[in-house]
This record gives structure tokens, C-alpha cells and sequence, in this order.
């Protein structure tokens, strides 16, 4: 291969071979170290590049010495350079180029392309300070780099670049100084790496770290804080140091087994307490706790796990909360309601006694008036026969009032006593057959009026949730007026059925018998208050009063109409107004 | 001669039971007493000793000193008494007094009207059932 004209040549070429000796190294070695950084390259062209770098690492020793040796080491490496700047010029996230000694750009790569947006051609030859932010370009920067470069050998940092449309960019930069065999300066080989992503990440996490400390601190109800895996606290919150007592600077450092009180600590509740939270993945307790003063207080705790990634444990997160104030306010909740029961009992009582006095004294009373009335009815009576012969017409009538007189206040007295009972008694709802019922007291009527026709219109299947006692006494204080208010008919004509009555079913009596004038109804349903006189028609005025106890009694309401000598139409309901679609009468 | 006896405290009531018994047309011995312990002493002479019983006994329920549910229970645990027939007649219509008095063993019920001429008619009816129609125990033995 040596021929004596390519001696010139020769030197040529050597120089040529050490340029891009040096070169390659250079370029490869700091391209490799960052590839390491990085990883992004497959382990494959890990190998290759650097066995690349040993071969010319061992070509640029033999060059000075054995030349022919290094050339022909070199030559297929020459060839694999153009492989080499294949995979350089394909490495897309790196700006891989030269710059020259003058700092001008020599070569370009598809990453600096990307990463700076600048073409080959547009770029070749310019300054590198084109790279960098306009204050630190026209402050010389570019130009302190380099030097510091080709000085030291190498300079890397992270900085500011700027592209080809103007956007800045955060850039980590490794610049390295090529020089040939004579350690002559021959130019720059410069690796960039767009860091923006990271750094965008990067402070994205710092910023939900920061705003996640806040947080916690910010927590002054809530103890928030980390223990590791063996219980030892490693951060502390301000609610932590407003519920324990204890200053971060006193606590880190120290096990959490200094919050559970003497007994617990020697019963091994704080191990257990860990060893559950890692095979439930949770312990949750209210418990005694102690402060830094010794004092105890009613805590809610969770203790949760924490792993990394790959399932290691890297600690506790424990949240305690104090409470002691929800404690005593459930506490004192409880006693309210005990106290409340307490009264609502003696009241009950108190009623129940007010109304047995009142049976007692209504039950008294009604056997102790009857027995002078007897007696004032007994002795008139006695009194017209053994002397009646003796009394004139008048005396015989006298005497005969004083006898109705007696009769008629016993019957107020077991009227009044009645709807006293009736007010007091016990409520009690069956299911009812009313049409049963009314057909019942029908029959009774009508066997006790023999001489008269009735006719009793009773409508099918009439049911009620209702009294039956009470209704029973409602029902023949009704039908027992309708009988008597029909007397004057030849046929009385009495109808019980159900109807519409403010949208609700209620039941109906009606007689077309004597009837009343409604401007006198609300007279009606008052106890004793009569809207006939005496010699018509005989009663206490009791029976309305009785019938709408009864319909209070059970919730419901009382209508009466009439005209006179129209009949009277009585309608009830006997139950309170239910919610739609719930109704009954 | 039949023979009544009416327990009453109250001498109004007593007077007209007396005239209501005298004008049913009832021949019959009356004895009154105004108390519970008079009536025991009349059905129980102490020492044992049988006494003539009457064949019917018209028990009032309020009485002072022992009252008329005391003096039924004492009748019917008493072997001489025990099959006397004994009508309650009282003003009283309270369900207790109703249900204790047949718990007790009272025959019969009756409750004193107001009205006079009710009430004759009544005695009269009972006069009239209890005997004449009403086929009493043998006396001097009992079951």
C-alpha cells in the first residue's frame, strides 16, 4: 500500500485519520456516557459503540508508532464510521453535531434537527451561539463555554436553549473538546438533550408535593403522619402537635408506642396494631391515647401501609383524630335522651292516675246522684197512689212533672258519664264488618218499634279499620235518630253506604224523616244542645254529641245536612286524612 | 211463707223496695239488713249453729262497713249458703262490678231503675221468678 508519491498524501491522510480518530472518540465516548444516563439506546449498540471505541482507542496509540499497523487497524473502521454516523445521524433524541474550533457548526444530526429545528443546510456554519438565549448570547456565553471546554476537556450543564422559531427550551449540554495527536484544538463535538418533558414533570411533582405538604399541615383537627416499618416517626403535622402535645423536633425519631398508654404498651398493642394494618391493609380503632402532659383522650386511628412500586414496605401512614368532644356530646346526647325518657314516663303516670281519679270520681258520682233520684221519683209515685185520689187534676200533673223531672237526669247522668268513658277509653282498631254492624242494630230497632214499617237500605261490604265498641254506640245513636226522626213518616225510609267526602271515603247515614234547618247546625253536635223540643221528639241532645267523640276519637270528621222536612244526611270518616292513594274511611 | 232477704244501706231504697215487694202481691217474710255484717250475722250465726235461710237474698253492692261482694263471697264459701239464690240490685252498671259479681257466683244481675213504676214492675218479675217459678236447692243438705 505504501507507494512514494502518497507520502505526501500519506501525511495527509494520517491527519485526516487522526482528525477523525479523535473524533469518533470523542463523539462516541460522550455520546455513550450519555446513552448510560439516558438508556435509551439498546444494549446491542451499546456493545457496538463501544467496541468501536476500544479499536480506536488502540488505532489513535499505534498511529504515531506503527502507522501502517493503525491504518490498516483503521480501515474497517472507516468503514463502520459510516455505520457509526448512520446511528448517530439516526439517534433522533439527541442533537449529536461538531463544532469547529471557531465554534461554528461543522455537522448536524436528524435529533439537532428536531430538537433545534434547524435543517442542515440552514445551520452549517453558523455560530453556535445561535443556540442560546439572546442575553447570554450577546453576554458571550457561548464563547466562555467552549473555552472552558477546550481547557478542561469537556463542560456539561443544564441550561436554557433556544430553536430555530424562538421557543426556549430546557437543555441538559455536554460539550467536548477534539484535539489531535499533538493535542492541537481541532474543534467541538456538542450532545443536547431536550430536558423540557422532565423538567416539566419534575416540577409538576414538586408542585403536588408542595401542595400535598400543605395540606397536611394545614390538618389541625387531624394528626397526619409517617412511621416506618418498624413504627418510628418520620414526619409530623401541626395537628399532630395540637392533639398529642408533642413538637415535631421532640417526636421524629422516636416510636409511635409513646402515645399508647402503660397498659397498652405492656399488653403489645402497638406491634398488633402494626402486624394487623399489614394483613388487613388497615387498623382502625377508638381508643385511649396518651398526650405529651400525660393526659389521656379518646382517639380515632388508622393506620394504613405504605408500598413502593415493587410491594416493599416503606412504612405507616397514621391519621389520629381526637374524640373526646364527640364522645362526651354522644355521652351527654344519651343522658338527654335517658332524662327525656325519665320524664315522659312520670308524666304518663301521672296521667294515668289523673284519669283512674277521674273514672273513680265520674263512676261515684254517677251512683251516688241516682240513688235520691230514686228516691224522688219512688216517693212521688208512692205518693200519687196512696193519695192520688185526693189531688185534683193539677196536683196529679205536679206531681208527674216532679216524676219526669227525676227520670230525665238520670238519663243526662248515664248520658254525661258515657261520653265521659267514651273520651277516656282505650282506642282500639279491628277490621270491621260495618254492614254486619248496621244490619245488627237495624234488626234491634226494629223489633223494638213493632208497629211501625222501616226500611233499612244497607249497602254490601262496608269495612272499616275502626272501635268496635265505639262504633257500635256511634252507629245506634245514628240509626236510633234516623228511627226516631222518621216517626212521623208512614214509611221511613233509613240508608247506611260509603261515599266521596273531600276526596277521602267516608260512610253515610240518611232518613228522609223530619230533618232540621241547617242554619241551626252548628248547634247540633253540642252536647245537650236539641234543635226539637221535648214533647216532639224525646232525648238529651246527647246522641250527636256522642257520635262525633266517637269520629274523634278514631281521626276522622263529622258532616251533617239537612232541610226541614227534607230528612238529614250524617256522614263520617274514621280515620285522619291519609297520604293520596292511601285512603280509607 | 216465703222469706226475702233485702240488703240495702239506704233506707229510701229499702222503703221502696218494701212498697214495690208489698204491692206485686208477693206474700212474704222481708227481714232487712242495713249492712254486710248484719247480713252474715243473720246467714252465719256464730257457733255453727243452722240457721232458717231465706229463699232469696236481694243484695245491694255499696254497703258501708262490708260491702255486697264481701258478703257474696263469704255466702257461697259457706257449705249452709252456698246454693242461696242471690240477686245483685244495685244502681250500678259498671262492667267490674257486673263481671265480679258473677265471678263470685251472683245468680243474677238486676240494675235499679229511676223510674218507680220500672222498678215495680221489675220486683214484681223477680218476686215472680225467683219464687214461684225458680226451683230452689234442698235445704239442710247440701251437695
Amino acid at each position: 500500500m505504501e507507494t512514494p508519491e502518497h507520502q505526501p498524501a500519506a501525511d495527509v491522510e494520517l491527519q485526516d485519520l487522526q482528525l477523525m480518530c479523535a473524533d469518533m472518540l470523542d463523539s462516541l465516548a460522550s455520546r455513550w456516557r450519555f446513552r448510560t444516563q439516558a438508556g435509551r439506546l439498546g444494549s446491542h449498540r451499546m456493545t457496538e459503540a463501544a467496541e468501536l471505541v476500544r479499536r480506536l482507542e488502540r488505532a489513535a496509540s499505534m498511529l504515531r508508532d506503527e502507522p501502517a499497523a493503525a491504518r490498516a487497524d483503521l480501515t474497517p473502521l472507516i468503514a463502520s464510521e459510516e455505520r457509526f454516523r448512520a446511528l448517530v445521524d439516526g439517534v433522533t433524541d439527541y442533537a449529536i453535531f461538531m463544532l469547529d474550533r471557531e465554534g461554528r457548526v461543522a455537522s448536524w444530526n436528524a435529533g439537532a434537527e428536531r430538537i433545534k429545528g434547524y435543517r442542515a443546510e440552514e445551520i452549517l456554519g453558523q455560530p453556535v451561539s445561535r443556540f442560546y438565549l439572546e442575553e447570554d448570547a450577546s453576554s458571550g456565553k457561548a464563547e466562555r463555554e467552549l473555552t472552558i471546554a477546550a481547557r478542561e476537556g469537556r463542560y456539561t450543564e443544564e441550561g436554557w436553549r433556544v430553536r430555530k422559531d424562538g421557543t426556549r427550551f430546557w437543555a441538559n449540554v455536554v460539550l467536548t473538546a477534539i484535539r489531535d495527536s499533538e493535542g492541537r484544538l481541532i474543534g467541538f463535538a456538542k450532545v443536547t438533550r431536550d430536558l423540557s418533558e422532565q423538567r416539566r414533570a419534575a416540577e409538576y411533582l414538586k408542585a403536588s408535593e408542595e401542595r400535598f405538604k400543605l395540606l397536611v399541615e394545614s390538618l389541625k383537627d387531624y394528626a397526619v403522619f409517617m412511621l416506618d416499618p418498624q413504627g418510628i416517626v418520620v414526619s409530623w403535622n401541626r395537628g399532630a402537635e395540637r392533639i398529642k402535645g408533642y413538637r415535631a423536633e421532640e417526636i421524629i425519631g422516636t416510636s409511635f408506642s409513646r402515645f399508647y398508654t402503660e397498659q397498652d404498651r405492656a399488653n403489645g398493642k402497638p406491634l398488633r396494631a402494626l402486624n394487623e394494618a399489614l394483613t388487613r391493609g388497615k387498623f382502625e380503632e377508638e381508643m385511649l391515647r396518651v398526650r405529651k402532659d400525660g393526659q389521656t383522650f379518646w382517639a380515632h386511628v388508622t393506620l394504613t401501609p405504605l408500598r413502593a412500586p415493587d410491594g416493599t414496605l416503606l412504612g405507616f401512614a397514621k391519621v389520629t383524630r381526637d374524640v373526646t368532644e364527640r364522645r362526651m356530646a354522644d355521652e351527654a346526647l344519651r343522658e338527654f335522651a335517658r332524662d327525656l325518657e325519665r320524664r315522659v314516663e312520670a308524666r304518663t303516670a301521672e296521667l294515668r292516675e289523673a284519669n283512674a281519679e277521674l273514672e273513680a270520681f265520674a263512676y261515684s258520682v254517677s251512683h251516688d246522684l241516682r240513688a235520691p233520684l230514686r228516691a224522688i221519683d219512688g216517693f212521688s209515685q208512692a205518693l200519687l197512689d196512696d193519695y192520688g185520689d185526693r189531688l185534683d187534676a193539677g196536683g196529679l200533673r205536679l206531681l208527674t212533672r216532679v216524676r219526669a223531672g227525676a227520670q230525665r237526669m238520670a238519663r243526662l247522668i248515664d248520658d254525661m258519664l258515657m261520653l265521659s268513658r267514651l273520651g277516656r277509653a282505650h282506642l282500639r282498631r279491628d277490621p270491621l264488618d260495618v254492614t254486619a254492624l248496621a244490619r245488627r242494630i237495624a234488626a234491634d230497632l226494629e223489633r223494638a218499634e213493632p208497629g211501625r214499617t222501616l226500611r233499612f237500605d244497607i249497602a254490601d261490604g262496608l269495612r272499616a279499620d275502626a272501635d268496635a265498641g265505639l262504633l257500635e254506640i256511634a252507629l245506634r245513636n245514628l240509626l236510633g235518630n234516623a228511627v226516631k226522626f222518621t216517626r212521623t213518616r208512614q214509611f221511613a225510609h233509613i240508608a247506611v253506604g260509603e261515599t266521596e267526602r273531600d276526596g277521602r271515603r267516608a260512610f253515610f247515614v240518611r232518613d228522609d224523616g223530619v230533618g232540621f234547618d241547617m242554619a241551626y247546625a252548628a248547634r247540633l253536635a253540642r252536647p245537650f244542645q236539641r234543635l226539637h223540643h221535648e214533647d216532639e221528639f224525646e232525648g238529651t241532645g246527647i246522641g250527636l254529641a256522642t257520635v262525633r267523640r266517637v269520629v274523634q276519637r278514631h281521626g276522622g270528621e263529622l258532616w251533617f245536612e239537612g232541610a226541614p222536612e227534607r230528612g238529614a244526611t250524617f256522614t263520617f270518616t274514621l280515620a285522619p286524612p291519609t297520604r293520596p292513594g292511601e285512603d280509607r274511611p | 211463707m216465703t222469706r226475702i232477704l233485702l240488703v240495702d244501706d239506704n233506707p229510701d231504697d229499702v222503703e221502696l223496695t218494701l212498697r214495690a215487694l208489698r204491692r206485686s202481691g208477693i206474700g212474704c217474710d222481708i227481714t232487712v239488713a242495713r249492712d254486710g255484717v248484719e247480713a252474715l250475722a243473720l246467714l252465719h250465726p256464730p257457733g255453727g249453729a243452722p240457721a232458717p235461710q231465706p229463699d232469696l237474698v236481694l243484695l245491694d253492692l255499696k254497703l258501708p262497713r262490708v260491702d255486697g261482694l264481701e258478703v257474696l263471697a263469704r255466702v257461697r264459701t259457706d257449705v249452709r249458703t252456698r246454693c242461696l239464690p242471690v240477686v245483685v240490685l244495685t244502681s250500678s252498671l259498671e262492667e267490674q262490678d257486673v263481671s265480679r259479681a258473677y265471678g263470685l257466683g251472683a245468680n243474677s244481675y238486676i240494675r235499679k231503675p229511676v223510674d218507680f213504676t220500672a222498678f215495680l214492675d221489675t220486683v214484681r218479675q223477680l218476686g215472680s221468678y225467683w219464687l214461684a217459678l225458680n226451683v230452689p236447692a234442698p235445704q239442710g243438705r247440701s251437695p
